[in-house]
């Protein structure tokens, strides 16, 4: 396997950053899907208030 | 909402948190700590790596004993939610399973020359794996959802012991000393660990149990998402 000729610091910094990276594009992923879970689950509430309104209605009309 | 509003400030709180603690790992963790520390590993700088491997292997363990706790739940109640909590766990835990053993590779790559070694703690970490996913093997092979949870919870409850064994007590027993640095030991073992290095190991740790019960929990709303979304259906 070839190696790459940098010094000691430099590596540090280096794989510091993909470490960073890596994080930061996991935290992001998380607070994506956690927005999407949120938006699903209002729309469930909205959905599930909106079927019970129209069942008292129809409960009143009978 | 004002619980919502809570949620995004500990998210971006544990977003800083990791932040901090990588670059604690890399920039404020005295070079002298890795240099007697590695050459005590024959690790070098490698050693940092401890930063992120042990926190991810303890995540590893809690996550499959939640679920193992949960599985036993399941069987007191027989409520489908406990179901769907034992397996969220174990799903995650494999994931930090994975996560431990690619690391730890990376640890043989550096000390060793070679990626896996068959050294006790590879092996009991491989045999972990299977264990799982021998779960994961015995739920798709049932159909009938309450018997493969009434099976998945009773295979689960072995993992109590299972993990804890396979992680923290097997690798010690003298008859399987192998290659690997017992690194938990030194910190209790009067090397000279600094506050520094503590402090980051800790913070690491905290760190890493923050990103799974995020997970998990994000993991839970979807199964009742899916669970609403069935019932919905139903009454259809």
């Amino acid at each position: 396997m070839g190696s790459l000729n940098v010094d000691q610091t430099t590596a540090l910094w280096i794989v510091l950053t993909v470490t960073l990276v890596v994080w930061l594009g996991i935290w992001g992923y998380l607070w994506f899907l956690h927005g999407r879970i949120r938006r699903l689950e209002q729309e469930m509430r909205r959905r599930e208030s909106l079927t019970d309104q129209e069942s008292a209605h129809a409960a009143r009309r009978r | 909402m004002k619980c919502e509003r809570w949620a995004d400030i500990a998210k971006i709180a544990l977003g800083l948190w990791m932040v901090a603690v990588i670059a604690g790992a890399f920039l404020w963790v005295p070079p002298d700590w890795a240099v007697v520390e590695g050459e005590r590993t024959g690790l070098g700088e490698g050693v940092r790596i401890v930063f992120f491997h042990i926190p991810v292997a303890w995540v590893t363990v809690l996550a499959f004993v939640i679920s193992s706790i949960w599985s036993i739940v399941y069987l007191v109640r027989r409520r489908r939610q406990d179901d769907h909590r034992a397996v969220n766990a174990a799903g995650l835990g494999i994931v930090f399973c994975l996560l431990a053993t690619l690391s730890g590779s990376l640890f043989a790559r550096i000390t060793w020359g070679s990626f896996w070694n068959w050294d006790p703690r590879e092996t009991t970490i491989f045999f972990l794996l299977l264990f799982y996913a021998a779960y994961f093997a015995l739920r798709a092979a049932v159909s009938d959802e309450g018997r493969r949870a009434t099976l998945g919870a009773a295979y689960n409850i072995l993992g109590l012991v299972v993990s804890p064994f396979l992680v923290f007590v097997a690798p010690r027993l003298a008859s399987l000393a192998g290659l690997h640095p017992d690194l938990i030991g030194s910190f209790g073992g009067g090397l000279p660990i600094g506050p520094r290095t503590m402090t980051v190991f800790l913070a690491a740790l905290a760190g890493f149990t923050g990103v799974f019960i995020w997970a998990y929990m994000l993991a839970n709303r979807v199964s009742r998402l899916e669970d609403a979304l069935e019932e919905a259906s139903w009454a259809a």
